[in-house]
């Protein structure tokens, strides 16, 4: 197998979606749409992970102790 | 030069004083400098924001608004668009090198800008909801809202050789429980997580009835040498992120236990260093640089006291009240260093110890919950007095630093109350028929948002699942909405405790009483607000379901709060005012959270802008400027 298939996996976006990707790259960078793709949706999972760190480690979310720790 | 003959203010935040426990402790005595403040002005229930929690009713009194128009709306409420709960302190973007970048969600100017901008200098210190620092704002240091080292609000480990042992069976979060591996060369060696999946080392020894932490298994330098029960200082860790850019966090180890080749570590979370913070800590950012040259390292974490590590049973309740003492000295030593050494016209210094212990000793004061053990009261039930102790010390020191000339007010968010029962909203919904779900992972439930027509996120929040609002809405807006609003508003108001008889919810509010002006989707459909002695379930907050009773007796050690939610003259807080420009007495109408930004500008001789909700409370000649 080769580098890019075990690093590489495929989805499928809409079309139209696709198609305004592409009216937007023009000037910036990016030599692809799929590259300017994965950009965006790295910048959201970093995103979205760091705002599902804080909640969940807000300790008026975390379920109560009825022990105490060592 | 500052002008001297201008009023100065002095406020003391006293996060979670509570009227009725105020008094009780000032008639026992024990508040001397407190008692001393209201004989010579004035002292009333400060009614509170809704839903009642630090950030929102903080950013309520730094602003003269509520929280509809300030924007700090809750801890955490429901992403607009989709089923998963964001944070509603602030917001949350893709920064540089893999890292957060942190926005505040503030809409308009807090006490510090405008004071700022009328020519006066101001400090706003620690006030829970002020992150990131703006830096508009005069100079501040954040609140509860900073982060620590990998952007989370404190992740605690306990480091042990032996992480399979049954004595951390009760620690439910595994992943803090962190494995110190044996090198050859004899070094017991554990990760240090960083910011953005960066980590390091930490490298110690055994050597008898102690332990020795080295800078690393090359450079034997020893950092520090405890015993059992011993707390190191502050420690350094460096993390290289994405283009060799280093970046140091700091943090403090106790050796819990030490049985010959037994150890067991607490670590504090890593906090951003002062001198070099991360993430934005102070505005300007030089005065983190000064407060670093000046008092050495501090922690930064904006709730430094490690509630979620006692939570988790990471932490003895001894360790947890040795991280808080720390902490609160440390911030203490912050506060009269800058009350000091730097000019001010309005200085604002919050402090947590009140809510932190009400939250975690609450049982062991009184005996009425049901979680109440004699031999824990005698260990602890003396704590949140002991807190409030703690204040009126800082108070009577702040005064004799700023001098007689200061105006003093002492505010706080909203009290403290027991809670004696869970009430877990989204079981109820689905045991209803309003929130279906299917099994999932490790016994959890699993949301199926295709059938649910209603789910709580938030505190107290209900958000109906829209058609054309949400991805899988199905309630069609109009005339079905409304009268599934009104439907679950009758039916919880209706819900009586089974074991007591007596109503869980006392009021169901509507977004248009709660947050007038608000987009619909972006605030909930509902708000509920329970019965004194009810809080919501753990999960609640964050759009989840849990197999389970709807009601449930509080056997943890979270045992006292504010945040049920309650209504605002349920849960209110206090404020008393003494000093120049306070008349002796003087009888305070009703006084409201957002009138005291209004009452302080006031006192300041400066115009209290259109836009506030509040207005101020001391209208006599005494209060124009001296």
């Amino acid at each position: 197998m080769t580098e890019r298939k075990t690093k590489y996996t495929t989805i499928s976006i809409p079309r139209e979606l696709y198609r305004r990707v592409e009216g937007i790259i023009e000037g910036t960078g990016f030599r692809s749409s799929t590259e300017y793709i994965v950009y965006l949706v790295r910048q959201a999972v970093i995103a979205i992970e760091a705002d599902r760190q804080l909640i969940h480690s807000l300790p008026y979310m975390i379920p109560g102790a009825d022990e105490e720790g060592p | 030069m500052i002008d001297r003959k201008r009023r100065r203010i002095l406020v003391i935040g006293a996060d979670g004083a509570d009227p009725g426990l105020l008094q009780h402790l000032i008639e026992a005595g024990q508040l001397p400098n407190l008692a001393r403040l209201r004989a010579r002005g004035v002292c009333a229930p400060l009614l509170t924001a809704f839903p009642p929690v630090s950030p929102v009713a903080w950013t309520s009194f730094l602003t003269g608004v509520g929280p509809a128009r300030h924007g700090v709306r809750d801890f955490v409420t429901k992403a607009p668009g989709a089923y998963r709960p964001t944070l509603g302190m602030f917001t949350v973007t893709a920064g540089d090198r893999g890292l957060p970048a942190y926005h505040s969600r503030r809409q308009v100017p807090a006490l510090g800008q405008i004071t700022t901008a009328a020519g006066r200098q101001s400090f706003t210190l620690r006030v829970p909801g002020d992150f990131p620092p703006h830096p508009v704002d005069g100079r501040v240091l954040a609140g509860l809202g900073m982060p620590d080292l990998v952007g989370s609000f404190g992740t605690s480990a306990l480091y042990t050789a032996e992480p399979d042992a049954e004595r951390f069976d009760r620690v439910k979060a595994r992943p803090q429980i962190k494995p110190l591996r044996l090198t050859a060369d004899g070094w017991l060696q554990g990760d240090l997580d960083g910011p953005a999946g960066t980590s390091s080392l930490l490298t110690c020894r055994i050597e008898g009835d102690r332990l020795h932490v080295a800078a690393s298994a090359d450079d034997p330098t020893i950092l520090a040498t405890l015993v059992p029960g011993q707390w190191s200082d502050w420690l350094s860790a460096t993390f290289f992120l994405a283009g060799n850019a280093q970046v140091e966090g700091i943090y403090r180890l106790k050796l819990v236990r030490l049985a010959g080749r037994s150890v067991d570590l607490y670590r504090t979370p890593i906090q951003c260093a002062p001198h070099a913070p991360l993430y934005p800590l102070t505005a300007p950012p030089e005065l983190a640089h000064r407060l670093a040259d000046a008092l050495g390292p501090f922690a930064t974490l904006g709730l430094p006291a490690d509630q979620a590590g006692l939570q988790q049973g990471l932490i003895s309740l001894e360790t947890f009240l040795e991280s808080a003492d720390g902490a609160w000295e440390e911030q203490a030593a912050i506060v009269r260093h800058l009350l000091v050494n730097e000019e001010w016209d309005l200085f604002i210094a919050h402090y947590f110890p009140i809510d932190s212990a009400q939250h975690m000793f609450w049982r062991a004061m009184d005996p009425a919950h049901p979680a109440h053990d004699p031999g824990e009261a005698a260990r602890f039930g003396d704590q949140i007095a002991r807190a409030y102790r703690w204040v009126d010390r800082q108070v009577g020191e702040l005064l004799a630093l700023a001098g007689d000339g200061v105006t003093a007010i002492v505010v706080s968010d909203h009290g403290g109350a027991a809670i004696r029962r869970w009430f877990y909203l989204n079981a109820w919904l689905e045991a209803e028929g309003y929130l279906q779900a299917t099994p999932g992972k490790k016994g959890r439930l699993r949301m199926d948002w295709a059938r649910t027509r209603a789910c709580g996120f938030g505190t107290g929040g209900i958000f109906l699942n829209v058609r054309g609002r949400d991805p899988q809405g199905l309630v069609p807006p109009g005339d079905a909405y409304q009268a599934l609003r009104d439907e679950l508003a009758a039916r919880l108001l209706g819900l009586a405790d089974p074991e007591t008889g007596q109503p869980v919810v006392k009021a169901v509010l509507r977004p248009e009483e709660v947050y007038p002006g608000v987009n619909p989707g972006h605030v909930p459909d509902l708000s509920l607000a329970l019965a004194p002695g009810y809080a919501l379930g753990r999960g609640e907050s964050l759009g989840q379901v849990r197999a389970g009773p709807v009601l449930e007796t509080n056997r943890t050690w979270w045992s006292g709060g504010h945040e049920g939610p309650y209504l605002p003259e349920d849960i209110p807080g206090v404020l008393l005012m003494a000093g120049p420009g306070i008349p002796s007495g003087a009888h305070l109408d009703a006084p409201r959270i957002v009138d005291v930004a209004p009452t302080i500008l006031h006192l300041l001789g400066l115009d209290v802008p259109a836009h506030m909700e509040g207005r101020p409370l001391i209208r006599s000649s005494s209060s124009s400027q001296l």
